[in-house]
């Protein structure tokens, strides 16, 4: 565990190093860093608050701690501090990717599981088939089509944008509303197509794998019902690698919400991200980026842990210390 | 046996053919290369000679004829552009682009990936360490953090495809490299004392082919996705290059309003190029693989 | 057609022309061709037979626990009398672990790796009779307490990982004995373990059957197993009974010559000096059997007549023996041995 602290601990450290490099070292920082619009007075002021005078390692340090107290600049556009015009967005960004996660196992691994139990059957050849396009359709051209389809000719849900939202516990969530859904859904569900996918064939694999073991067959020659083999000895052995998978994906989605966010125009932090980059707004997309490591660095770690409660085989070899 | 007889090629194409699905989509995935190759010949009008364009066929539906009397097959966008053309140009413009990021990736990676079997130790747990530190993030956040630092243009679109995508290759072929490195070949070529460059170049490197080819198959699909997708978002292609990406995003704000022809046959294009090399990969791993076939 | 015993009532398991089959690339696999044998209560029958010879589908096909594309194609199984095909899936289920047990190869494998003990040894006790946790869990201890595993408490909230291949198999033992069923079908369940665990297991197998009147089917490739452990052995070729009888009568004096090569090639007994006999030749393949003796192209005693599939029946100069042999030339008895 500790070990495994020193390891996120290092990824960050390399990662802000990266950002550094990119953001300051190349090209020059006082395009990057100060606002495109200030005059001559502003840039010099900006050169001496930023200490570009000084050598590099000073430079380094000084980013550095500042990150670390939070500061990571001002926007340009807005003047909010950067971390802030984050986390003001965050939270729609995070429900956009919760309920995504949630569409994608709450079908993916019945599908799955059915698709494996049955390899053979039409409706499982279906299954695999539509995963197969869930893989390689572009997520941003799905986005489009549910929009022609649900939106334009059909006139059922909204296109863009987030609806009535409710606080809930501070925080201004959609869910609770029913406007909230109908303009949740359609991004949801085009952000959870590629992760229903991945869990159709995650299941689907280990199904096939676990049908086969001894251990199924011994407990068929218990007397168990069909409802206790798939529900407990298949399940608990296919949710070791699926809960890893499950974990892992949740930043992956993260990420591609940019995407769907710029398609639905949902005002989460991948959409200010997008426009940030647009108006060349670069302590926001470094802001976004440290953020985003970290989240990363979090999961990793959430998922490790998590692994070892799933997984006996884990848990004992740390108690004995052998890992 | 007839098998023992035919030739190793003649065997993965019966093989690669007992498929109907994977041969189907062969069959299209060259149709949409020679498209590609021939987009001048095959298009009605030159889509980006703006003096070719009037700006009356604006918008027009699919089948509705222009002005001039020439009918759009798939109709016009916003100038009065032939969409059918434009597509074709579109598919030149995302094919060339990921496949000559694949290349170069695939030789980068190959290099690395070599270069860390064959040398090990200290430079092989740091080229790994730096393979999966990027693999642990997803490509189009790489991508989209490597644009906004590096700005528009088409090489830099390359360049962001090609950094993304090296670090697959490295991986796989240390992989293969690793179990061949051992093989009794690789220790009678370096018994006849040859030198490492032509040892790993002319006997690890072919062994280690099969894998490469399948993974850059799918990769060029996934570069050409990651294209049109940063291209859609507004960071990829200039609007100097319109691949299909770009198609798609300019006709976006058309869609709202129904017309929907705008996006909706750029995209058909990049689905229909996606999936037939996604289909003709899965084919040649399962035919190059067979300890993954059924 | 259902034999009664002297008490009237039926056998406890008569297996009557069993037919399992495989459907292959290669054609059909008939991995179980005809079998046919029935067991008292309390008895302990060896099936023995090289790996293939489909002694293990057969005790699969008994418990209706054929893989697909496997299945059962033909013959009885009769349970009491009761012709398990005729019972749906769910009566079926009923008798699975609770009247029929089945203990395994592998110890390694049959139990799950991510389940506790206790969990594993529960549902087999609630999947049969609705008593509370608490009490499901009293009987998994004791049954643990009866295959003789120490600290049975401690044991219960392992996981399988935490334990030995002997230990393992123990508790599958105990598995198979919790719910007190009438017939045990073991399939080679020492074979995976150490040779001391081995007689082990063995020895208190044989006592927990007789103390509790199970019967039991011991499947294994290993006749010096059977000779300390059965009432009676059918030997299997090629998917069906070559040889069948009493134990002493069959390892005494074998008529079946691929008996007579089983029993030549056990070390342990075969006087020393001698270099161990072995059956020329391998086992065929189960798909397309040529018509006839499988064992013909193998045996030292074929004649002409052995194209035609002799049946499985007393050997005419025998008399009215309970044993049985699938030979058109078995091998003479040895002279006055008595």
């Amino acid at each position: 565990m500790l070990r495994r602290l020193m390891q996120s601990t290092g990824v960050l450290f390399v990662m802000s190093l990266l950002v550094f490099f990119g953001v300051y070292a190349i090209g020059n920082p006082v395009d990057i860093l100060v606002n495109p619009n200030a005059d001559q007075q502003d840039i010099a002021r900006a050169i001496a608050e930023l200490g570009l005078d000084q050598p590099l390692y000073l430079q380094y340090w000084h980013f550095l701690t500042s990150a670390l107290s939070g500061d990571l600049g001002r926007s340009f556009s807005t003047g909010i501090p950067a971390l802030e015009l984050i986390f003001q967005r965050m939270p729609a960004t995070l429900e956009l990717a919760a309920a995504s996660m949630a569409i994608a196992i709450v079908l993916g691994i019945p599908l799955g599981l059915y698709a494996g139990l049955r390899p053979d059957s039409k409706i499982a050849k279906g299954i695999m088939a539509g995963s197969i396009l869930g893989f390689s359709l572009p997520t941003f051209w799905v986005g489009l089509m549910l929009i022609m389809v649900f939106s334009v000719w059909l006139g059922w849900l909204p296109p863009t944008g987030r609806g009535d939202t409710v606080e809930l516990l501070g925080v201004q969530v959609s869910f609770l509303t029913l406007d909230g859904w109908s303009h949740l859904l359609l991004p949801a569900t085009n952000l959870a197509l590629f992760n229903l996918a991945l869990l159709i064939r995650l299941t689907r694999a280990g199904t096939r794998e676990v049908m086969v073991q001894d251990y199924i067959r011994f407990a068929r020659a218990k007397g168990l019902s069909d409802s206790r083999i798939i529900g407990v000895h298949v399940l608990k052995n296919i949710m070791i690698p699926i809960v890893t998978i499950v974990g892992l994906e949740f930043g992956s989605v993260i990420a591609f919400a940019v995407v769907t966010e710029s398609i639905f125009a949902w005002p989460g932090m991948g959409k200010l991200l997008i426009d940030s980059i647009n108006q060349l707004d670069r302590p926001v997309i470094v802001a976004y980026v440290l953020l985003i490591v970290l989240m990363f660095v979090l999961i990793n770690l959430v998922v490790d842990v998590l692994y070892s409660l799933l997984d006996p085989r884990i848990r004992l070899a740390d108690a004995g210390g052998a890992r | 046996m007839s098998a023992a007889v035919q030739s190793p090629l003649r065997r993965f194409l019966a093989e690669f053919a007992a498929s109907r699905v994977a041969l189907g989509a062969a069959v299209l995935l060259a149709a949409i290369l020679f498209a590609a190759l021939f987009a001048p010949l095959l298009s009605p009008q030159d889509p980006y000679d703006l003096a070719q364009l009037d700006i009356m066929d604006s918008k027009l539906e699919p089948g509705a004829k222009g002005a001039a009397g020439n009918t759009f097959v798939l109709g016009s966008d916003e100038q009065g552009r032939d969409l059918w053309s434009a597509i074709l140009y579109g598919l030149r413009i995302s094919l060339g682009v990921g496949v000559l990021a694949t290349l170069v990736a695939m030789a980068f990676g190959t290099l690395v990936g070599l270069g860390s079997a064959w040398i090990g130790g200290r430079f092989d747990s740091l080229m790994m360490r730096i393979v999966d530190l990027q693999l642990s993030f997803p490509a189009i956040l790489v991508a989209l953090v490597l644009l906004a630092v590096l700005g528009q243009g088409v090489d830099k679109v390359v360049l962001a495809l090609v950094i993304v995508q090296w670090a697959y290759y490295a991986r796989t072929v240390r992989g293969s490299a690793l179990v061949e490195r051992n093989r009794e070949y690789i220790e009678a070529a370096r018994c006849l004392a040859l030198s490492p460059a032509r040892i790993v170049l002319r006997h690890l490197l072919p062994n280690c082919l099969p894998p490469l080819i399948v993974i850059a198959t799918v990769q060029v699909a996934h570069a050409i996705a990651l294209e049109a997708t940063l291209s859609f978002l507004g960071l990829g292609m200039p609007i100097t290059s319109p691949s299909l990406g770009l198609l798609i995003a300019n006709g976006y704000t058309q869609l709202l309003s129904g017309k929907y022809w705008i996006s909706f046959f750029p995209g058909v294009a990049l689905v229909l190029t996606i999936v037939a090399i996604n289909l003709v990969g899965d084919q040649l791993r399962d035919v190059l693989n067979p300890r993954l076939s059924r | 057609m259902s034999a009664a015993n002297a008490s009237g009532r039926p056998p406890l398991l008569q297996v009557e022309g069993l037919v399992t089959v495989f459907p292959t690339r290669n054609g059909l696999l008939r991995a179980v061709d005809g079998v046919d044998f029935t067991l008292e209560r309390g008895e302990i029958l060896g099936l023995v037979g090289e790996s293939g010879s489909g002694k293990s589908v057969t005790g699969f096909s008994i418990l209706g626990l054929v893989d697909p594309p496997g299945r059962i194609t033909g013959g009885r199984v009769l349970l009491d009398g009761v012709d398990l095909a005729t019972l749906d899936e769910r009566a079926r289920r009923a008798i699975r672990g609770k009247r029929i047990a089945m203990i395994f190869q592998d110890p390694m494998m049959t139990l799950n790796p991510v389940l506790r003990i206790d969990t594993q040894m529960i549902e087999a006790v609630t999947a049969h009779e609705s008593v509370g946790t608490a009490q499901a869990r009293d009987r998994a201890r004791a049954a643990l307490v009866q295959v003789g595993i120490a600290a049975p408490d401690e044991r219960l909230l392992a996981y399988p990982h935490q334990l030995s291949g002997g230990m393992r198999q123990r508790v599958a033992i105990a598995i198979a004995l919790v719910n007190r069923p009438d017939l045990i079908i073991a399939d080679e369940p020492t074979t995976a373990l150490d040779v001391t665990i081995q007689g082990q297991i063995l020895y208190e197998m044989q006592a927990l059957v007789r103390e509790s009147g199970t019967a039991l089917v011991w499947i294994t490739h290993d006749l010096s197993v059977v000779a300390g452990l059965a009432d009676r052995v059918c030997v299997m070729y090629a998917g069906r009974i070559v040889e069948a009888g009493p134990v002493d009568t069959v390892l005494d004096a074998p008529r079946h010559p691929y008996t007579r090569g089983l029993i030549d090639s056990v070390p342990a007994m075969n006087p020393r000096g001698r270099p161990l006999a072995q059956i020329p030749g391998n086992t065929p393949s189960p798909i397309d059997l040529p018509p006839g003796c499988a064992f013909r192209a193998r045996c030292g005693r074929a004649i002409e007549r052995c194209v035609e599939m002799p049946a499985l029946a007393s050997p005419g100069d025998e008399g009215q023996g309970r044993r049985s042999a699938r030979c058109w030339h078995p091998v003479p008895l040895p002279q006055a041995t008595r």
